[in-house]
């Protein structure tokens, strides 16, 4: 298909680009980061998430202290921009990863802010599941454990699906900004060759590129999730 | 012994500060005391906000007691730790207003969740659903999810599932408050087959009067956290005490009628004698007292009331216009007032 384009535009330095398979790199290295780092994050949300919902005034392991110290931590990291994040979490990437530039610091950041992002949406999310639900459960005789993985999952799992859809499409958009700290990816792609270097071409092909991974991933998570809940 | 014994029981919420209020205790159950017996079903009703629904997460201890001690079968519940207490509710029922069900499983899967909690096998859990979906009639539902059925399909689904573990105890939390009145019959008539076919012993909560009737053997009445009266079924409606209850029983059968529509009765009917009888024993019929006044040569109409029956025995609550002469009338009441409760109005 990207031959295609170059024959349609004719020979433009885009088709450079192409031929020296610098553009599937940055499909295959944005692909490679949001993956690992969605990966990553989601671990971390659905145990942050989980501790966010169940600690929780009222909640299966209520718990005023660790619900605070829980709520603080998400609170005061997720709303920093990702652009400053990457910059301020480079010395523990550093620590972790080896190095404090490239895509492994990238993903390193990436990771963690994934994290805190899903889990706002895993906790959202599990509010969503009827209280009665938990109670019955309970009524059952079963464990918090139980409930925990046998109907608070369960029953949330369709509109955590599609959150987490929404959460791959939030990994993308941050990935966009690895150029920062020298990674690659579409982002760095574009901002080098196209916005750098004034050729809106080349811009406008990574921005189609990035919608057609976004649209896929969503018409995925829709399908999953409409499974799932059986509508 | 008591199934189910409640003893000085009180419970309070802490309800956060407002503009107008510090924090505070609301008392939700003040220094409960009942006790139900095995193979009843015993019938708890009050208006919303009465502290019925805390009373009865009281026993399976879904809500922990302030004060006082809740026994089931003889056990302190009050005492039990947490893995005793998982214990406990394996082995009561307990089925909601609003079905509460897992829409993530199947309606088999929903009847198997608590075999699997108690370890049963599966292939002896597989077993037993089927004998649940035969029992409460939905055999060919087994596969569907929840949230293809109607409220009384998965009202029945959740009496499936308390069922499940075939404990001796259930609790009906506003069972029926979600349906319609036919459904709500259908879902009535399934509780007292699983009263006397299981011999399951029923705790019934409810704002209706009608689901008492139709269901219970003994009833309590609570209001603002205390159980004003309680009794036997018929005792309450033959013979209410305090004025909820007989509030409650108004609902279901008219009481003699006062104020503004005893004037219209007079008006319809000049010159006769308003009386209220109240037939609440099977030993009087009621054409025992029809023919003291077929003999006295008085004529009488019926102006207002109801006959029900509670308990397999019947009860009226009848007010006739009596039209006669005076010195008959007043001749005959002694007589009638000897067979049943007589009132003029």
């Amino acid at each position: 298909m990207l031959q295609w384009l170059c024959d349609a535009a004719g020979r433009t330095r885009l088709c450079e680009l192409v031929e020296r398979g610098y553009l599937t790199k940055a499909i295959f290295e944005t692909l490679y980061m949001v993956t690992i780092a969605l990966g990553i994050g989601v671990v971390i949300g659905l145990i942050v998430g989980l501790g966010l919902y169940t600690t929780r005034k009222g909640g299966l392991y209520a718990n005023r202290a660790v619900y605070a110290v829980l709520n603080l931590i998400v609170n005061i990291f997720r709303p920093i921009p990702f652009v400053i994040f990457i910059g301020a979490v480079q010395p523990l990437a550093r620590a972790v990863t080896g190095t404090g530039i490239g895509n492994p610091a990238i993903i390193f950041g990436l990771s963690i802010a994934a994290g805190f992002f899903v889990s706002r949406i895993v906790e959202q999310n599990l509010f969503s599941v009827d209280p009665g639900v938990v109670e019955a459960a309970r009524a059952c005789g079963a464990s918090r454990p139980r409930i925990v993985f046998g109907v608070l999952i369960p029953e949330a799992l369709g509109p955590l699906i599609l959150g987490l859809t929404f959460s791959f499409v939030a990994v993308v958009d941050a990935s966009a900004i690895a150029g920062v700290l020298g990674g690659g990816g579409l982002g760095n792609f574009s901002l080098s060759y196209g916005f750098r270097q004034f050729d809106t071409l080349v811009t406008w092909v990574t921005v189609v590129i990035i919608i057609v991974i976004v649209q896929a991933a969503q018409l995925l998570g829709n399908w999953a999730a409409r499974r799932i809940m059986r509508r | 012994m008591a199934v189910v014994e409640l003893r000085d029981v009180t419970k309070t919420f802490e309800v956060a500060r407002t503009k107008t209020s510090p924090d505070r205790e609301l008392m939700v159950l003040d220094r409960v005391n009942l006790s139900v017996e095995e193979g009843e079903i015993f019938g708890l009703i009050g208006y919303s906000g009465a502290g019925k629904s805390t009373l009865v997460r009281l026993i399976n201890a879904l809500t922990p007691v302030t004060s006082g001690q809740v026994l089931v079968e003889g056990r302190e519940v009050t005492a039990l730790k947490e893995p005793e207490l998982r214990t406990l509710r394996r082995n009561i029922g307990m089925i909601f207003q609003q079905f509460n069900l897992f829409n993530s499983r199947s309606v088999a899967g929903n009847v198997a969740y608590p075999l699997a909690i108690a370890g049963v096998p599966r292939a002896e859990r597989d077993v037993r659903v089927a004998e649940l979906l035969e029992f409460v009639g939905l055999s060919d539902k087994a596969l569907t999810y929840p949230d293809q059925l109607s409220g009384g399909q998965k009202q029945r689904v959740g009496i499936a599932r308390a069922l499940a573990t075939r404990p001796k105890l259930l609790l009906a939390d506003e069972a029926t408050s979600a349906l319609d009145p036919e459904t709500t019959q259908e879902v009535l008539a399934l509780l007292r087959r699983v009263n006397t076919e299981l011999g399951t012993t029923i705790v019934i909560i409810t704002h209706e009067m009608a689901v008492i009737r139709d269901t219970a053997h003994r009833v309590a009445v609570l209001d603002e956290g205390r159980i004003v009266e309680t009794g036997e079924v018929y005792d309450l409606f033959a013979n209410p005490q305090h004025p909820v209850t007989a509030r409650f029983v108004a609902t279901v059968i008219s009481p003699p009628p006062t104020g503004e529509t005893l004037q219209t009765i007079k008006t319809h009917h000049p010159k006769t004698t308003v009386v209220a009888l109240r037939f609440d024993e099977d030993r009087v019929n009621q054409a025992d007292v029809y023919r003291l006044f077929f003999e006295a040569g008085i004529a009488f109409e019926l102006v207002a009331g109801g006959i029900e029956t509670i308990q397999q025995r019947h009860f009226a609550q009848l007010t006739l216009a009596l039209d006669g002469s005076p010195a008959a009338i007043a001749d005959v009441l002694p007589q009638v007032s000897e067979l049943v409760h007589t009132e003029v109005l």
